[in-house]
């Protein structure tokens, strides 16, 4: 029976996107948010990372962590779309984060908001262990110093 | 992402490794370091702390908005085919519903008809047996004779006139059979007596060689012996019959036919009334 099916979907692979990849678009919209300041640019992030997902699904392997293939497609989103100019969102915790670098906040989310591994941090940013730690003291040095707002 | 310079120390180690110390994670071979710029930043540590969870929380708190929601599903499957298919699959689950409903609805009935018809099935054959119809008819047989005009449903003395009347009477579950001739005893009418649970026809019959003495035959549907009896039943001729007393009258009850019970009540002798019993039913 037709499930009413895109992009090549099987029903199978649709119940796995669903449940390992739709059910997690917030996590990959919060990235959004932290690194373009902007619920725009966190949606037009959101959509542009799921196209990426989308377009290669078939060879998505089930031993792939989807929080690390999502951010790394979101990374790889960001990178396409970071000039791009978008409202700012008046969310007082996004403000106090605008003097941190982008990069910088990239890593904060990895590892403190998504709680992944720095290894795994370091692949989805295509990047040494080294330099993601680098990039998470100056994260962590802007969360003890700063002002933060609520 | 930049490259990485050199190894983490002093400040930048603290930060680098902050969150890992504050979950336990720290490790082992940079516990002595962090620990001795950690006196200096107890501070830090505890803005640190405070300003993770709220940043942890406030972004816990936002999501993509419902119609994102819905165009990250469309990528993968068609919306109004969903919705159309969502749409068929609740009508048919209501459709299922329904004809579960009709079908345990009719289970019900069905069980409730069931018992109902068991029962029946238990308590009819045992209808006479819980009810002593021959007190009834003792009573109704001392009331036709202190009232015979207003319990007399046929005033006559003639027996085919009385059989005619008998066998019309609607609603019986036996076939009336009126004794034959009983000497010494006229007819003089015929009583329908209607219970809810049964009709009884009694004719009566007076004696006037006997002071019009009246003898009264009570013709019901049944089985004798489902009627309550403690006693043993006696056998005259072949009339075998159970015998009922009290202080004014006398009865005997018989099963005429198959399918009819009879009585007969009056001040005559137990034995004088199965002989007249015998002497009206053809052997």
């Amino acid at each position: 029976m037709a499930k009413g099916l895109t992009n090549g979907f099987s029903e199978k692979q649709l119940a796995i996107y669903i449940s390992q990849y739709y059910e997690r678009a917030d996590l990959v919209f919060r990235f959004g948010a932290l690194l373009s300041l902007s619920r725009e640019g966190a949606e037009h992030l959101t959509e542009q990372t799921f196209r990426l997902l989308i377009e290669d699904f078939s060879q998505v392997k089930s031993s792939t962590s989807p929080e690390v293939l999502l951010m790394a497609l979101a990374w790889k989103a960001w990178n396409k779309i970071k000039n791009d100019k978008f409202r700012e969102w008046s969310v007082p915790i996004l403000q106090s984060m605008k003097s941190l670098g982008v990069e910088h906040r990239a890593a904060l989310f990895a590892v403190d908001i998504a709680g992944l591994e720095i290894s795994d941090s370091a692949k989805i940013f295509n990047t040494t262990d080294a330099v993601i730690r680098q990039m998470l003291a100056t994260g962590h040095k802007h969360l003890a110093t700063a002002t933060i707002s609520v | 992402m930049a490259n990485a310079k050199h190894e983490l120390q002093g400040e930048e180690l603290f930060y680098g490794y902050i969150a890992d110390y504050l979950d336990g994670e720290l490790p082992s071979n940079l516990v002595k370091q962090f620990e001795s710029e950690l006196s200096s930043r107890q501070q830090e540590l505890s803005a640190f702390q405070a300003n993770r969870g709220r940043l942890q929380s406030a972004l816990g708190d936002i999501g993509g908005s419902e119609a994102l929601k819905h165009k990250l599903r469309n990528l993968a499957q068609d919306d109004q085919v969903r919705e159309t298919m969502e749409a068929s699959e609740i009508a048919e689950v209501e459709k299922a519903e329904l004809w579960s409903n009709v079908l345990r609805r009719s289970t019900l009935l069905a069980i409730v008809l069931g018992i109902v018809g068991v029962l029946v099935y238990f308590f009819m054959p045992e209808r006479l047996g819980q009810i002593d119809i021959v007190e009834y008819i003792g009573y109704e047989a001392l009331a036709i004779e202190e009232d015979p005009e207003g319990r007399t449903n046929l005033p006559s003395a003639d027996a085919e006139e009385i059989r005619q009347f008998v066998a019309a009477v609607p609603g019986l579950e036996f076939r009336p059979t009126m004794l034959r001739s009983l000497k010494g005893w006229n007819p003089e009418g015929v009583s329908i007596i209607d219970y809810d649970f049964m009709k009884v026809i009694a004719i009566n019959y007076t004696s006037p060689e006997r002071a019009n003495e009246k003898l009264h035959h009570f013709m019901f549907g049944g089985l004798m012996s489902s009627m309550k009896y403690k006693g043993e039943e006696a056998d005259y001729r072949g009339i075998k019959y159970r015998v009922y007393g009290s202080d004014k009258l006398n009865l005997i009850v018989w099963q005429q036919t198959p399918d009819m019970i009879s009585v007969l009540a009056g001040r005559r002798s137990a034995p004088e009334l199965a002989e007249m019993a015998r002497a009206g039913t053809p052997e």
